[in-house]
Order: structure tokens, then sequence, then C-alpha cells
């Protein structure tokens, strides 16, 4: 370990190592529009990290001495690439401050991807500055490749866990290749041992094969000493194995979760998919929205073909009536007839003049879901499914007219229109009493009056229906804030009221209350409405199809228009549906500089389709303005966990450390003292290994114990040869101790050489002989747990005692 | 040979009046390891392969005790105690105990002068520096416990007057094995007195071999030289008792007979002279091997040799097949070493 490594032996490691790191970063790219601004600072600091740490090792300096190295010119370099300035001092400090800061209220105030003006990437280059710190002291400097694979993991999980899309299988790919080389190039130093080809400790390969190239001209500069150092093993077989060796273990680390059942693991979009106890049964739609987006993992459930470019809003069940606990289904009387073969239905109240297109859909439900209810893409104009799915006229639903009928596993065709409704047709219409059900506009009696006074007073200024929706639409989404935290459940009176009211625990609510409460308010406007549930926004896959997972489940108000029929609306707001149909959008966006107008233009890449395409956020997004923090907020949900992640991760690693580092300060301590502390240091270093000391017994025949435990260090064998010859160097370090503390001890006036350095060297020179002899975890546990720190210390142990008791 | 009592060396034994001596030699503990080193190849000349015989019996005479051989007859327990008194230049006496020995041929006798008339002190087989009491199992207990005396007390008294033997006086009585006819076991309080007990053992097979031809050849006992003489070991046991006990080692010492004492398996322990003998006795070893001070190991190796003669074990051990030599081992392995860190 104290052997100066060559540079090459130090060099190729650490870029390795930074490679590593760089490359897992790029599993960062969805949280900025534009990855490159964090990700070629990041490629600058990585080459500095790596050649820092691989010179600096190169050269014999200490792992510490490394990382101070690294962390100074790291601190210089980030300076510069953030702020222009290369001293973090003065005005630089300022800019330096002021970008941070900028990047931290970024964090907060944007959900992934921020854009690239909001200036987000100094927090990124910091904490992938870090993390390259981190995987380097553990490779390099601790020379442990194996557990650089945790902060990497941390690297390329964190996205996965805020974004909540899997990173590319080609970052994990470069990772896994990257990191297998590390640990390759630490294992091929010990192998290189065993055979043939011996190192002498400098890396450098002994004359044996120097004098290969000679007779192989062509192999010289390939297998020159220098080169082949850096990669201990010099056979093509073994390097082949080696790399069988790796590839095998990291497919079987892919295929193995895929494999078990019980694992609901998705690595790289392998895996047994939904489980049998992760279905979605709808049975009541809108507790099934409740549930399923509360979900901790986020199961696919629909997958769509179709030829619509935005196949939003696919309606599973209407919610017609609205009693004083909740919203339900509310009755269905279904003829016969009424059945989804396919036959052509009526798209009710529509005006004759209204343009329509007509899309087809192929649905395919996987098995995890399971409803009574078939979802169909409303206003649907035929639907044609194997089973006995009956139509309601009313509402354009589908129902499982049989008990055990569902849609797992069924796959069924609809065609659906989409309606091109012009603005000014719609705000001119004029609400025709009687159009529609009465059902449609009931409302149970114990309704406060303050919910009609705050749909009257929303919708002031406004006579016609269509503006009046409109107008509640964009109060919702303007005054109203997105969280499926600390949200009661519900939808009834009392829910109703408790969300509609400002302040505390006021005024936030997920698309269920926002649904609810624009229907109650559309109809204590004399507006018929209904909830309609279903799925907002599907992601599309490679192959063209489009995936539904549970995250996608939604709910939304349809309002009754003359002329439209029934209209879809989207008070949620922009955080989780950022669009709203054409049709509703604000007259003039210019004049409302809220969050509405603002985040329905922000640029998202999913949303370049079209205008109105919400983005299919599955989390919770922070809210879009930074508003004032209350007791029970969400915290930001942006890169804050990011941070949070990576301190826990410095701190686990400071902790971990913590055990080690007393026991070197007791260390230290001891070896400045006498016989006493040297033999009790001795004691301690000799339990730390996992060797036996025995309490109680002379020191001469505690010298011929550890006598009998001394290996040569030079032995890499697996069980080294034990004894005394084995390391003389040790046996006598050893004497002079157990000489020592015998005159210490039994010696008239404890004379002897009680002072001096040899001591405490005596000590080292005889640890190191004992640690030569057990295994390599041994070593590493009295490294980082060393066991005698829970022993206490210069007390004589209570088994001293113990043993004259028993005689008796 | 009309008396018991047969002199091999300087005859005319003095009934030394007086204290013990003073040392006339001074000596430091390097001269005692060279000398006694020179008296353990001489000793080993005679007695082929048991050179930890040999040492013991150097532990006891640096330390001032006496020497149980116990073996079955013809091993060498006579010739180890004389080739070790001919090469120290002394006296040496050897005692045939037989069941008619009386205890004044061990100590002496008044005899009435016709010529002077008055009481002429005879004086017995005691007064010499190396005594070897032959079979002492064999003797009455009365003449047995005459000897004991003397090899306690140093001294003789006949007729109301005290004689001092004269230093170094080491008693080494052989032992024949309890087993056989016509002995009389020695009494517990009488083994107390010794401060070690060998066991001669068979010699092994080329040792013996050796034996064979350096005796065909002519009295190899006869052919030693002195290496030493009588004032020399004195001083040499001066030394001895000079090596500094520490403490811990006090303690350790005392802990081992207390231990022995208290365990189960023996019916008698360890008595407060045996922790006086094995601690002078690991003065001796300390010196022999040049140092000076006693270290926990030297008790632990005379352990065996000091303490075991002087254990009882019970009758549920020895049906047991646990022998004081098992026990004894337990209990060393039981007691921990005071490690100098305070009581």
């Amino acid at each position: 370990m104290k052997q100066r490594p060559g540079i090459v032996t130090a060099l190729v490691p650490a870029l390795l190592a930074a490679g590593a790191t760089w490359l897992a970063t790029w599993s960062w790219r969805g949280f900025t529009t534009d990855p490159w601004q964090h990700l070629w600072p990041l490629a600058v600091l990585a080459v500095l990290v790596a050649l820092v740490g691989g010179l600096g090792r190169a050269s014999g300096l200490a792992s510490p001495v490394v990382l101070l190295g690294q962390v100074v010119l790291g601190a210089v370099a980030v300076s510069y690439l953030l702020t222009g300035a290369w001293l973090p001092v003065g005005a630089g400090w300022d800019t330096l401050d002021e970008t941070v800061r900028q990047a931290v209220s970024a964090a907060q105030a944007y959900g992934p991807p921020v854009p690239a003006e909001a200036g987000l990437d100094p927090l990124l280059v910091l904490s992938g500055w870090w993390c390259l710190l981190l995987v380097d002291a553990v490779a390099g400097g601790l020379g442990r490749p194996a557990v650089a694979a945790l902060p990497l993991l941390v690297v390329f999980a964190v996205p996965v866990s805020i974004l909540g899309s899997q990173p590319e299988w080609w970052v994990f790919a470069g990772v896994a290749v990257a990191w297998t080389g590390l640990l390759f190039l630490d294992a091929s130093s010990d192998v290189a041992r065993w055979g043939g080809v011996l190192d002498d400790g400098d890396g450098r390969v002994a004359a044996a094969s120097v004098d290969e190239p000679a007779a192989e001209p062509g192999t010289t500069t390939v297998h020159g000493p220098r080169a082949s150092d850096a990669l201990g093993v010099r056979s093509a077989g073994v390097r082949a194995t080696a790399l069988g060796v790796g590839t095998g273990a990291v497919v079987l680390a892919l295929a193995v979760p895929a494999s078990l059942p019980a694992l609901d693991v998705h690595l790289l979009d392998y895996g047994p998919g939904a489980g049998g106890d992760d279905g979605i049964s709808i049975e009541n739609p809108m507790t099934d929205l409740r549930r399923d987006l509360r979900r901790r993992d986020d199961v696919p459930l629909l997958d769509v073909r179709t030829d619509d470019p935005d196949p939003s809003y696919l309606r599973v069940a209407v919610l017609n009536r609205f009693g004083a606990n909740e919203w339900t289904s509310g009755d269905r009387s279904i003829p016969t007839d009424q059945v989804a073969d396919g036959q052509p239905l009526d798209v009710a109240g529509v005006g004759a003049t209204v343009d329509r297109t007509t899309y087809r859909y192929q649905l395919e439900a996987r098995d995890a879901f399971s409803s009574r209810w078939l979802p169909t893409y409303a206003p649907a104009t035929s639907v044609s499914a194997t089973g006995d799915w009956r139509f309601d006229t009313a509402t354009g639903d589908f129902i499982a007219a049989d008990e055990d009928l569902t849609t797992a596993g069924l796959t069924w065709s609809t065609s659906g229109v989409e309606l091109d409704l012009e603005q000014q047709r719609l705000e001119s219409a004029v609400a025709v009493p009687g159009a529609v059900d009465p059902i449609f506009t009931e409302l149970p009696d114990n309704v406060p009056g303050m919910v009609g006074d705050l749909a009257r007073e929303v919708t002031q200024g406004q006579t016609r229906p269509f503006g009046q929706a409109v107008a509640l639409q964009d109060w919702f989404r303007q005054n109203f804030d997105y969280s499926l935290e600390n949200v009661p459940p519900g939808n009834g009176v009392d829910e109703l009221v408790a969300f509609l009211s400002p302040g505390e625990g006021g005024r936030v609510g997920y698309c269920e209350q926002f649904a609810s409460a624009m229907a109650v308010m559309a109809r204590e406007l004399g507006i018929p409405s209904r909830v309609a549930v279903g799925f907002l926004s599907p992601e599309q896959q490679r192959d063209g199809t489009w995936e539904y997972s549970a995250y996608d489940m939604h709910a939304w108000p349809e309002l009754y228009l003359p002329y439209a029929g029934w209209v879809r609306f989207e008070p949620t707001p922009p955080t989780r549906a950022s669009g709203v149909p054409s049709y509703a959008e604000p007259t003039a966006p210019d004049a409302q500089p809220t969050a509405s107008a603002g985040a329905s233009d922000t640029p998202s890449q999913q949303a370049s389709a079209r205008p109105d395409r919400p983005t299919s956020e599955p989390t919770v997004a922070p809210r879009p303005e930074a508003a004032t923090p209350t007791a029970d907020e969400e915290p930001g949900v942006g890169l804050a966990p990011v941070l949070g992640g990576l301190l826990g991760l410095v701190a686990l690693v400071g902790l971990a450390s913590a055990p080690a580092w007393l026991r070197a300060r007791r260390r230290h301590r001891r070896l400045r003292g006498g016989p006493e502390d040297w033999w009790d240091e001795l004691a301690d270093g000799t339990r730390d290994l996992g060797l036996p000391w025995p309490d109680g017994a002379s020191p001469r025949s505690v010298g011929a114990l550890l006598g009998s435990r001394l290996a040569d260090p030079d032995d890499d064998r697996e069980r080294p040869v034990l004894g005394p010859e084995q390391n003389p160097e040790a046996a006598a370090a050893l004497g002079r101790l157990v000489s020592r503390m015998e005159r210490s001890r039994y010696a008239r006036g404890g004379s002897g050489d009680g002072s001096g350095t040899e001591g405490s060297a005596d000590v080292a020179v005889v640890v190191d002989g004992l640690a030569a002899g057990v295994r390599r975890r041994a070593r590493w546990a009295a490294r980082w747990t060393p066991r005698s720190l829970l022993r206490r210390s210069g007390s004589t142990p209570a088994a001293d005692r113990g043993p004259l008791d028993r005689v008796g | 040979m009309d008396s018991p009592v047969t002199t091999t060396s300087q005859p005319d034994a003095r009934p030394a009046g007086g204290a013990r001596q003073a040392a006339d030699v001074h000596l430091d503990l390097a001269d005692v390891a060279t000398v006694a080193g020179a008296v353990r190849q001489n000793v080993e000349r005679v007695i082929e392969g048991k050179t930890e015989i040999v040492d013991t019996a150097l532990v006891v005479l640096l330390a001032e005790g006496h020497l149980l051989v116990e073996d079955v007859p013809g091993v060498g327990k006579t010739m180890l105690s004389k080739a070790l008194a001919r090469s120290i230049d002394c006296s040496v006496r050897r005692i045939q105990f037989t069941p008619d020995l009386l205890p004044s041929d061990v100590t002496g006798v008044s005899v009435y002068d016709q010529v002077n008339r008055r009481f002429e002190f005879r004086p017995g087989g005691v007064f010499a520096n190396v005594v070897v009491g032959d079979e002492i199992n064999r003797a009455s207990p009365k003449t047995q416990s005459a000897l004991l005396e003397c090899m306690e007390e140093r001294q003789v008294t006949v007729d109301n007057t005290t004689y001092s033997l004269e230093r170094p006086f080491i008693v080494v009585a052989t032992q024949n094995p309890l087993e056989m006819e016509g002995t009389y076991a020695l009494p517990e309080a009488q083994r107390d007195r010794f401060m070690a007990r060998v066991s001669m053992g068979y010699p092994v097979e080329n040792a013996e071999l050796a034996m064979v031809r350096s005796h065909t050849g002519g009295d190899p006992l006869g052919d030693l030289e002195p290496v030493t003489d009588a004032a020399q070991v004195r001083a040499m046991c001066d030394a001895v008792s000079g090596v500094y006990v520490s403490d811990p080692v006090q303690r350790y010492a005392v802990g081992i007979t207390s231990a022995t004492r208290r365990h189960a398996d023996l019916a008698l322990g360890a008595s407060p002279r045996a922790t006086l003998h094995l601690v002078r006795a690991g003065q001796a070893l300390a010196a022999l091997s040049g140092r000076d001070y006693v270290l926990p190991d030297d008790l632990t190796e005379l352990a065996p040799r000091v303490l075991t003669h002087r254990l009882v074990t019970t009758v549920e051990a020895t049906m047991g097949g646990r022998d004081a030599g098992a026990v004894l081992g337990r209990v060393l392995a039981a007691v921990p070493v005071p490690d100098g860190h305070g009581a």
C-alpha cells in the first residue's frame, strides 16, 4: 500500500473513475433543457480531478493531501467555470454566491426540465464535482473501487427518483463498463502476482517480461513494461476471462431481478411487469383515482395505437350525481341492445356546423388494469370490444354487464372525434334549459351558500355559460396549488368547502378536488356539469404506441354548452396539467402575467407537438412560483434532494470513517507513551485483526503466541505461512517489546528504556507482521471497524478476574 | 560398611559452631550464571539427557532448598546427587535409610570420652554440605522426622547443644514410589519441606547408550573435577537472594498457591511455605538466566516441580483420573498474571 504506484498505474484508474462519474451524470440531462451547460464544465472538472488524483498518487502523496489538492484546484476551476473569476474572493465571491443562490431558487421554483435560462446548472456542476471527488477518493485514495459503486449509484439513481424516468440504457452500460474496468485494474494487480510475471512493487514488470519485446518486436509498443504495468495482467487469455466475468456479472445483475417475480424491478425496461398484487381495479372510479395517484410506483396500464397525434384525456367513466358525500356515477339503466359492437354512436348536443376530425384508436389493457368501465375517447363514435360492454347514451360510458367482465388483458378498438370548436361561437352560445337530463344540474341541499357566492363572484361580468366556465377554470388555475400531499381525500360537500376556503390548508388539492369543485360551481351557475375520470396524457413509446400508466390518472369537469355539447375543461393548475383546451384558452394571455399563462407558454419538450398538450409529468411537480412557504408545504422537489442526498452521502462517509479516526487517535497517543502503552497498543492492534489476545498471560507467553502468528508481508497467498521465522524483523521487534515490557513490569524500579521511538516503531512492525498473516477482510475490518474500540481503554478487563473466581 | 553414613568427599566434617558464615566471596549475577553453567556442564557429563533435572537441582541448591528425587531404583538418583556434590568442592555424605536407622545416626551423638572424661559430640550424617538421603521412605518415621528437622532448621541440637550446619546445605533425598514394598510414605508435612520434587525417568535410548559407553570405560564419577567450591556457592546463594521480585510477581505466586487451596479437586493445597519456596526458586531460576528480576514465566515453569508433591487430590479427583499435576496445570492456566496496572 505504501509503495508508490507508477504514473500509468495511478492515472488510468483515476481517469476511468472520473469518466465513469461523468458518464453517470449524463443521467441528469433531464433536469435542464440544455444539459451541455453542466456536462461541459463537469467534463473539465473530471479531467482535473483525475489528473490531480492520478499524478498525486503517482508521486507518493498521502491520500488526504491529494484530496486537498483536488479540492483547491477544483474550487478554482469551478469558480472560473461558473463566474469567470479564477479566485472566489471579493467580487468573484459575490458573483459565485449570486449564481448559486439563483440555482437554488431555480431548483425550488421549477420542475424538471428547468429552462436553460433559469440558471440551475451551477448546482449540478457543484454536485457533480463533489461526486467526482468522492468517487476518486474512494476508488483511488482508499483503493476500494468496489465501494465507488455506491456514489455512482447515487448519481445514477437520484434522477430516476426525481424525474421518474429511466436514463438511457447506454448511460447505465457505460458506467457499468467503466466501473467493471476499475475493478479489473484493481484485481489484476493482485492476480498478476499469482502467475509467473512478478511485479517488483513499483509497478515495473520484472525482468522476464521485459525480455519479451526483444523477441517480438511487434508487441514492443503495446507490451512495454511501462504500458503493461497499468494493466497488471498481460495475458490475453486472462483479459478475456476477466471480460467474460465482468460481462456475465453485469448481465446477471440485470437478468436476475428481471426474472424474479417477487422483485418489482424495472431495469432498462426489462422486468416482469406489474405483479398480481399491483393491479388497478376500477370499481368506483374516483376512489381508484385517488389511490392510484398516491401509489409508490408507476404501473403501466394501457397501450394505445392511434393516428391521433395527441391521444390525451382517455375517459374511463363519468360521475354525474353529486351527493352530500361524494360524486358518484349515479343510476344507469342500459338497454341490452346498447352494446359495444362497433355500431355508430351519436355525438350529443354538438352543432351540425362544427368541424370534426375522426381518429381511430386500438387500445390494449395490461393485466394490471382491471376496470368494469371501458376507457374510450369522448365523444366516441364507435366502440368495438369483446364481451358484454353496454353504453349509456346520456354519458357515453361503457360498463361491463357481466359481473366478472373487466378490461384486464382486453383489446378493443374505438373511434372518437375531435371537435374544432370556435371560441366565438362558444362565447355567443346561450344556455338552453332542459337540453340535458336535470340530474346534471342537481345539487344536494346542504351545499353552503358560499359556494354559489364564490361562483358568482368569480364569474362576475360573464353572462354566457362559456365565459363563466372559462372564468372558473382560470380562477382555479391561477389561485390554487396542486399537491397530492396534506390534502384530505374526498370530494363531498365538506371537502369542497375546505378546498374552496382560503387560508391554512385551503386552496390546495389535486385533480379530484379541482374537477369536482368546478363542476359544483358550474351547477351553482346553472350550467350542466359532470366529472370525468380517466387518463390525462400517455407517454409515447419507441415503437410509436402510447402508454398510460397509473400516474396518468386524472379527473376533469365536463360542462354542457349549447352548440358544443359536453365540453371538457381543465381547472387543475399547470404544474399537473399544463395545457387547457384550445377553445378555453384565455382570450388575452398578455393581460394575465400569471401562472396559467406563464406555465402554459413554457416551452417543454413533450408539449411541443401541440400548444394545448399537457405535459406527462407523473410526479408531484413543484409550484410554478416560489410561494410563501407554509408549515405543511411540501418542500420544493427539484434538485434539493440531489444536494441532500450528496450531503447525506458525505455525512455517511464521515460517519463510517469515525471508528478508524478514533482508533488512529488512540494509537497516536499511545505510541508516544511508554512500554505499557505500547503493549496496550499491540494488544488492540492484535484484537483489531481478529486475533486472540490472551488476557492474564505473561508478556513472554503472549510474545510466543503472537510470534506464531507472524507472516511475511510479501506473502500474497490466501493462507500465508505463519511463524516467527517468516518475518524475522517483526519477531525481533516482538522480542524487544516483550523484553521492554518485562523490564518495565518486573524489574527493579521499572528499569529499562521506557522512552524513545523504537518501541512505537516495533509495535508498527509487529502489527504489520500480524496483519500479513490474516485475510484481507480482517485487515479491512481492523482498519475501518476496529473492534478494540468496544473495549474500555486502560482498565483491567473483567475477564481477567473471571478465571480466578472459577477456580474455587 | 558398619555405618549407614558414608563420606565420599572431605571426610573432615566440621561441627562448625556459630551462625551462618558470611560470604567470603562476592559474585554478581553474570558470574552466577557462568558458574552455574559450569556446574551444569560438569554434572551432565555423568547424567546424560536430563537437563531439566540438573537445572532443578541447581535451582534448589542456589535457592538453599532441598530436593526430593522420586523414581524406581537404578535410574541415577544417587549418581545425580554425587555428581552435583563432586562438581562443587565441598563435603558430601550419604545416608542409606533403612528401617533400623536411628535418629542419632542422622544427627550425631554425644559419646563419653573416657580419656578426657567428658562427653564428645560425634556428628551424624547430616553434617555435610551435600547430604544424600537414599531411599528416605524406608526409614522409620522417627528417623525421617529427625532429618527433616535438620533440613528445615539447618542446625542440630544434641544434649542441649546446638550445632549449626555449614552453608551451603542441601539434602537430596531419593524416594522409591509408594507402591513398592517396605516403604513408609513421607507425611504431607514432611514433603512440604522439600523445595522441589523431580522424577528422573528412564533415559532415552541414545542417552542410555552413551551412559553404557562411558561407564564401561571406568568410573565417570571419579573423573569429575570440582568446578567451584563451597565459598563460591555461598556467594552465589547470596547473590540469588538479592534477585528482585516485583509486586506483580509476588501477587502471582500468592495467586497460584491460594488457588490450589480453593480448588475443588484438591484436598490439600500448597502451604505458605510453598509460596516462599516458589518465589525463592524463581529467584534462582532468574539468576541462572542472568536476570536480576523474576518473571511470572519463571514461576509458571517451576510450579509443577515446586508444588505438585505438596498437593493432595480428593478421592473424587483421583477416581476421575485427575492427578495433582493435571490439577495444577489447570490452576496455572486459570490464574491470570497481574498486568502491573495496579491491584
